[in-house]
């Protein structure tokens, strides 16, 4: 799975509302909950067979730094 | 991990208790701050809609207690020949003595009888199950496993993460010496690293109570917590390979397994446990925690009481236990249930 596709999988499963890009600070995403890490961690999972560090995730200040956590399971 | 087989254990009946007082979620103004979409979110991820909880003057002992009796005068059991008692709860009646010994008392067992507490939530019910096989295998005949909490009593109303999730229940269950009986298989494992993943740090000796651990109301302040994103790291990391080894450990594939019953976590967390080792919802229950919450050790029971009553009644099952959380541990099991007594779900009124 390409890195884009990861990301629109994200908006999707979590419901994001409003446009995002991987310059969106998490904090202004109002979907953005406990909930959605967990969705998120459910993501990881599933498609690279891969659990990100919960502290890692949890310290991600935008949706770029999400992405970065899986960037060695990407098609390139 | 390790790898047990519990022989000559057979179980001869379930019963359940839960509370008659219901809570919803949609009538929590506390929770989220009113947020409907919010609550909504979360309702068809977790499942998460009622839970059941005991009044002010009730504990875990009680519902016990009455689960106890309605085994013990539907089987027909004499008393003098149970002689063993496990009572596992985090919410016991005191801090000394034991609440098996309290038990002990009011159901009237011999002193032939050997009693402990042990302090497992969420494995509990599977962790018992070993237990009593120990003992059935080192000496006993017939074991009153006693596995329940009520922890509506540890939650803080304010914490969204917990509060809206804990349901209480009491369970008891006959275990007997049976050389006929079918082997029972366990895989058990801790990790206490993530202890602090699911804890209530106030109340014990390492920070016993003070002036400001309680409420303007006067309660306490258990400050309990749960990191839920590192419960779901863990579930996904460890209980599918439990379920997978306990079934490859007792020989058996997965379609020889009648149902999977396991701790009712939360849905989104079942599923994925589903999902992970390739089995059909159809085999998992999932709707013990819609209807009475997270109910710790006794979610377990509670499953088959609600859901499988009338299988386990009529017919002989082959399931898959798996219990897991505080700890943090996890236990896989695999059992059988041979046309066994099962109460229906027994309300308690208080």
């Amino acid at each position: 799975m390409k890195r884009e596709d990861f990301l629109n999988e994200i908006i999707s499963a979590i419901k994001i509302s409003t446009q995002v890009k991987e310059e969106t600070v998490i904090s202004d995403i109002k979907e953005w909950d406990s909930l959605a890490i967990l969705t998120l961690i459910a993501l990881f999972h599933k498609n690279f067979n891969f659990r990100p560090d919960t502290t890692s995730l949890k310290n991600c200040k935008n949706l770029k730094e999400i992405l970065d956590l899986g960037v060695k399971y990407y098609e390139k | 991990m390790v790898y047990s087989i519990i022989k000559n254990t057979k179980i001869s009946g379930i019963s359940t208790l839960i509370p008659k007082k219901e809570l919803s979620l949609l009538d929590d103004k506390n929770l989220y701050n009113s947020d409907k979409a919010k609550l909504d979110r979360v309702i068809n991820s977790s499942g998460f809609l009622k839970r059941r909880v005991v009044g002010k003057n009730t504990t875990t002992a009680d519902l016990c207690e009455k689960a106890a009796n309605d085994l013990i005068d539907n089987l027909n059991i004499d008393k003098s020949t149970i002689d063993g008692l496990i009572f596992i709860s985090y919410t016991p009646d005191y801090i000394m003595p034991a609440t098996s010994y309290v038990l002990h008392n009011k159901l009237g067992l011999s002193k032939n009888c050997i009693v402990q507490d042990v302090p497992q939530a969420c494995s509990g019910f599977v962790y018992g199950l070993w237990l009593a096989g120990m003992m059935l295998n080192s000496g006993c005949k017939k074991i009153l496993l006693l596995v329940g909490d009520t922890f509506s009593k540890f939650t803080d109303m304010f914490n969204n993460n917990t509060a809206p999730v804990f349901g209480d229940a009491g369970s008891a269950t006959i275990l007997e010496y049976d050389e006929n009986a079918q082997e029972m298989f366990f895989n058990i494992n801790s990790d206490g690293s993530k202890h602090e993943s699911l804890i209530c740090s106030n109340g014990g000796f390492r920070n016993p109570p003070k002036k400001d651990n309680f409420y303007p109301d006067g309660t306490f302040k258990y400050n309990s917590k749960m990191d839920g994103a590192e419960i779901f790291n863990f579930t996904l990391e460890e209980i599918p390979s439990s379920i997978e080894s306990v079934l490859n450990y007792a020989g058996i594939e997965k379609n020889d397994i009648d149902y999977f019953v396991l701790h009712q976590a939360n849905k989104f967390i079942l599923q994925t446990i589903a999902d992970t080792i390739n089995v059909d919802y159809s085999k998992i229950p999932m709707n013990t925690l819609t209807k009475y919450g997270n109910q710790c050790g006794a979610s377990i029971p509670c499953t088959i009481s609600d859901n499988l009553k009338k299988e386990v009644t009529g017919k002989n099952l082959k399931l898959a236990l798996c219990g897991f959380g505080v700890g943090l541990s996890w236990i896989s099991a695999i059992i059988n249930l041979k046309k066994i007594y099962c109460s229906d779900l027994i309300e308690y009124e208080g």
